[in-house]
């Protein structure tokens, strides 16, 4: 069954390869990966909201420098993350595929794998600092054996630690913890000290939140290979591995000591919770920073209450592996202009616009990290957490959003609610496999 | 009685013959043997070209391996695997707890929705005008918000930390109830908190549904059963029950359908990760089929659903071409 | 207006016992009813109360802040109005290209599956013919097909006919749904109507059409309403299609638009916007039935009587 699957991909790979090279020949005028040749043409780019809202200014000068390169007009498609995945399965097969996109890195491989996107291999050099893109986010655009170059890293995420200064100061803690035993001998202190707030955390940890939990085992466990291995055509589940549970289990005596009224829920709520002031720390991103002290939707009071710090970890200046979450940007193979699109991508991501942007999000490169952390103290935790050891998920194209998270976040909520996290993890682990392995 | 009956002796016979009309129109019955046709060509046409296709697909699905996008990007690598989809979905635990589950689910909401919406619906022609109108605008409220921004609101007001319900049931009595977690135990999140927001999601439409078929009820037919003495609850069942029958087996049977696929109120509830407590069919063909790409799968699984429907609402199918023929 | 004049038309061919139907209506027993009627009332605005009260909550969450969505002791007043997530939608530049979207395919969707619709209903309501339990069961079935299972295929279609990523695809798209429903509500209306009506009419001197059109249209207005509104309903508020087969930003619609409201990986949601503009959203369909609820409630039905 396995070797079918591997036997499948690779022929589907000469098969599309071959499909495209007529159709190029035929249709969208031989353009080269990398093309400036653009005079009198239009191209289509779909990004996320996430840059409407937050870098409109990085968008409109790769727009404008891309237009004065090549004489080619630029339209972006603003989508949006809910139901993405079905909308990419169909826009990639149609005439009318986009010439460029942006699309999560979980979301890359099956695509990649599908040949669904330009190989960009052979124009990575001509990408700005792209021998430094963070390892993670590197790793998401490449082929299932790593030698070949499909997507463009854009900019990364990772979460970290926010906690209210004032109220681990009432409680005797000044300096930030560094180690994972610290933090716990700061929060039963943070927690005594509130003892008669009704529902109060002084770490919330929401049972659904799998990214965090996940964290905690990849750093007993290490991380690579984490959640499930592969030999080369069949995966084998990680998750059971005693060293990961030893993490787990971290992960859980925090939770169950520290967190209230999360079991059932995942992160999403806790800026609110965090702003009513239940809550002594998070980990979360570090924008939530500012979701917390909003006012509109948090309370702007906080500002200069609350602290960031990278996710302790078991050792002093080691922290917890963040999950590098981010997005990624890729040519299809369908564009009408693959090569105008790979350009725009080349220019979107030089030094100029990712300096630009690392004032909003992590940007897509070592090099630049140190311009991100110089922003803020929140940008100097998340950067911290970033450049350290980071997780991803299994690189497959069978991983399913709906299927394997859901099925992490239902492990780690029946953890939360007092169940073994063994039996928890190995079922998770059945449905994980078998989903990468093309049950 | 329409005029191509006449060439048949049917329940209404008796009538025909009473009228010398008939006659008169039964020459007019050639003209009427294609008009039937000439009526349902723009949906026969729209129906084959729209949905034709896609069932036929559906079908074929089935009985392909396209479990990964990368089948549907490749098709030289589609193969037919005959009824080996089939016997994975059917063999697989899961889909059969899921199926249980929805059946229970379907068969509260149905009861709950269907006998709140008629009690409503009558509720309404008793009113003051002021009080039809606000209730009916209510309702249209509750109509028209989508079902994903009701499965969030739901979740707020049933949320364990602060929520509305918790607090409603803190002060009328219930002490534990200020931090109850509603959604730690599938079997109450799912036949109490989902039901709720599913029924309340298909009351406006019952109740305004209902109540525009009540008035067909000839209120005189009403008054007369008044006056020989029926109690309302008879005059109910035998003067308007037989009046709004077609709607209201109708509106059971498409309640069956939807409730039975229900799927976006439930993922909204449950943050995106519904637990294996709350997989219902609907569910179940979005996590495992569509939004995983294994559109072979979820072929199966609506073909399936399709068949289990089929085989509850046989009775009810059977009863409208009967009543259809008595017409 | 041309309903008054065909109900007219209506009430003078009607037989006598509907005539007086009407007088005794207006002259019902009126002091015991008065206090039941006020019993009922109550009753009906604890349901309309019940009812309303997630979207009193939902309207709530737009003139508060987050971070009163969950409280200890929720807040069933909100003690300041912060208008600011009306200000953030009506300032969305969006906002008007969505809405004219979503009207286009609403309206279209409505007004082709109603057309088609009715002529069906008509056929298997009033005729018999070869095939008609075939038909009847084909549209029951089309129902039972779950959309998202459908949405590759329609694509396939869509693209193929070249209509991808247009209003009209996805206007042709949701006449899977609305027809098959208009199909089986409007006939089970239709049904109702006494055949005698369409055989009075027509000894009057009308055509078959033209009975059909003084009688029988009139007698399915509210069904028509009541089917008009689902279908818009669905159409209006339908995510999945509409988000699949329209990218460009110019033809995006109102649901999809909510979604840019929701939580992304660098943003939080904003609840406050997602519900104003939900609500927003939600006017025009409750504004259309107020209109149309006149007509039905103008007494078009009171005739309608079978046997």
């Amino acid at each position: 069954m396995k070797r079918k699957i591997a036997v499948a991909a690779a022929l589907a790979s000469v098969l599309t390869a071959a499909a495209c090279s007529s159709s190029s020949t035929a249709g969208s005028s031989k353009q080269a990966t990398l093309s400036t040749d653009g005079k009198g043409k239009t191209i289509n780019v779909w990004l996320m909201q996430d840059a409407q809202k937050g870098w409109p200014g990085v968008v409109d000068a790769a727009k404008k420098q891309f237009t004065a390169e090549t004489g080619a007009n630029v339209n972006i498609q603003w989508q949006t993350w809910t139901n993405y995945s079905t909308k990419l399965d169909t826009a990639l097969l149609s005439g009318n595929a986009p010439d460029a996109l942006e699309l999560g890195n979980t979301q890359t491989a099956k695509y990649i794998a599908a040949n669904s996107f330009v190989d960009l291999s052979s124009v990575k050099d001509k990408f700005d600092n792209s021998s430094s893109w963070l390892d993670s986010l590197a790793a998401s655009g490449q082929s299932a054996d790593h030698t070949k170059t499909y997507a463009i890293p854009y900019y990364a995420g990772a979460r970290i630690m926010i906690y209210r200064k004032d109220l681990f100061a009432a409680a005797g803690v000044t300096t930030p913890p560094t180690t994972l035993d610290e933090l716990t001998a700061d929060l039963t202190k943070v927690k005594a000290a509130n003892s008669k707030v009704p529902n109060f955390s002084a770490l919330y940890l929401p049972g659904k939140n799998w990214y965090t939990a996940v964290s905690f085992g990849a750093g007993t466990y290490g991380v690579n290979n984490v959640i499930a291995k592969s030999d080369g055509s069949k995966f084998t589940g990680t998750l059971t591995d005693p060293t990961f549970i030893q993490g787990i289990q971290t992960w859980d005596t925090l939770q169950k000591n520290f967190s209230s009224g999360g079991t059932t829920v995942d992160e999403t709520t806790q800026d609110a919770l965090m702003a009513k002031g239940n809550i002594a720390a998070i980990i979360g991103n570090g924008w939530e920073v500012g979701s917390v002290t909003d006012p509109k939707t948090g309370d702007p009071s906080l500002a200069s209450k609350l602290g960031t710090i990278a996710v302790p970890g078991t050792t002093a200046g080691q922290p917890t592996p963040a999950f590098l979450g981010g997005s990624d940007l890729a040519v299809p193979t369908h564009a009408a202009n693959p090569g105008l699109g790979a350009e725009f991508l080349r220019i979107f991501t030089n030094t100029a616009q990712q300096t630009a942007l690392a004032k909003f999000a992590i940007p897509n490169n070592k090099t630049l990290l140190p311009t991100y952390e110089a922003v803020s103290d929140v940008n100097k935790a998340a950067g911290a957490a970033a450049n350290g050891k980071t997780w991803f998920i299994p690189n497959s194209q069978f991983w399913s959003q709906a299927s394997d998270e859901v099925a992490l976040q239902t492990a780690f909520s029946a953890i939360a609610a007092g169940g073994d996290p063994t039996a928890a993890l190995t079922t998770a682990q059945t449905t994980i496999i078998g989903d990468l392995n093309g049950g | 009685m329409s005029v191509i009956d006449s060439d048949r002796p049917t329940a209404s016979a008796g009538r025909q013959d009473a009228s010398p009309k008939s006659r008169w129109l039964s020459r007019r019955g050639v003209a009427d043997g294609y008009m039937p046709y000439v009526l349902i060509v723009p949906a026969v046409v729209v129906m084959l070209g729209v949905i034709g296709y896609p069932i036929f697909k559906l079908i074929q699905l089935s009985f392909q391996n396209v479990n990964a996008y990368l089948y549907l990007a490749a098709p030289a690598l589609v193969r037919y695997i005959g009824f080996d989809g089939f016997t994975k979905v059917l063999s697989d635990p899961t889909f059969w707890q899921s199926v249980e589950r929805s059946v229970l689910l379907t068969v509260e909401v149905v009861v709950l929705s269907i006998g709140l919406g008629l009690a409503f619906a009558v509720l309404l022609n008793r009113v003051s005008n002021w009080a039809k109108v606000t209730v009916v605008t209510v309702l249209m409220f509750v109509w028209a918000i989508p079902a994903l921004v009701s499965g969030t609101v739901f979740s707020w007001l049933f949320n364990n930390t602060g929520g509305v319900v918790d607090y409603i049931c803190y002060e009328l009595g219930g002490k534990g109830m200020l931090d109850h977690n509603w959604f730690a135990n599938p079997t109450q999140g799912l036949y109490v908190v989902v039901a709720a927001c599913v029924v309340w999601g298909a009351l406006p439409f019952l109740v305004i549904g209902l109540n525009a078929a009540m008035t067909q009820v000839p209120k005189e037919l009403v008054e007369a059963s008044k006056i020989d003495g029926a109690s309302p609850w008879q005059s109910f069942r035998h003067v308007v029950i037989p009046v709004i029958r077609p709607f209201l087996l109708l509106s059971t049977a498409l309640s069956f359908i939807w409730d039975f696929q229900v799927f976006a109120q439930i993922w909204a509830l449950r943050q995106n990760s519904p637990e294996p407590g709350y997989q219902t069919i609907g569910v179940y063909l979005y996590a495992q089929g569509v939004a995983s790409s294994h559109y072979s799968r979820s072929a199966v699984v609506s073909i399936a659903m399709i068949v289990l429907m089929l085989g509850v609402l046989v009775f009810y199918i059977r009863q409208v071409i009967k009543i259809g023929e008595q017409d | 207006m041309a309903f008054t004049s065909s109900q007219k038309a209506v009430s003078t061919r009607l037989p006598k016992p509907l005539k007086a139907s009407k007088e005794s209506r207006s002259e019902r027993p009126a002091n015991q009813n008065r206090w039941m009627t006020g019993a009922w009332n109550t009753v009906a605005i604890g349901f309309a109360v019940v009812m309303g009260f997630p979207i009193y909550w939902a309207a709530l969450t737009t003139v508060k802040s987050n971070r009163d969505l969950l409280s200890q002791n929720p807040t069933f007043w909100p003690r300041h109005f912060d208008l600011g997530s009306y200000s953030t939608i009506f300032n969305d530049p969006d906002l008007p290209t969505a809405l004219e979207n979503t009207a286009i395919i609403t309206v279209g969707a409505v007004i082709a599956g109603l057309l088609v619709g009715l002529l069906a209903a008509i056929a298997v309501a009033r005729f018999r013919f070869r095939g008609r339990n075939f038909f009847i069961v084909t549209m029951l079935v089309v129902q039972m097909v779950p959309l998202l299972s459908l949405i590759i295929p329609l694509f396939l279609i869509l693209k193929n006919i070249g209509l991808y990523n247009t209003l009209f695809g996805v206007i042709i798209a949701y006449l899977v749904f609305t027809i098959p429903y208009v199909v089986w509500t409007l006939r089970s209306f239709i049904v109702n109507i006494p055949k005698e009506l369409d055989e009075a009419a027509m000894v009057d001197g009308c055509t078959r059409w033209g009975a059909f059109f003084r009688v029988v249209l009139p007698l399915t207005v509210p069904g028509l309403v009541t089917t008009g509104v689902y279908c818009w309903i669905q159409a209006w508020n339908e995510f999945i299609i509409a988000n699949t087969m329209l990218s460009d930003n110019n033809t995006h619609t109102g649901m999809v638009w909510l979604t840019g409201y929701s939580a992304g990986p660098t943003h939080a949601a904003d609840y406050g916007a997602q519900m104003a503009g939900s609500l927003l959203i939600s006017l025009p369909v409750i504004i259309l039935f107020v209109i149309f609820q006149k007509r039905v409630a103008s007494g078009l039905t009171a005739g309608a009587v079978k046997g």
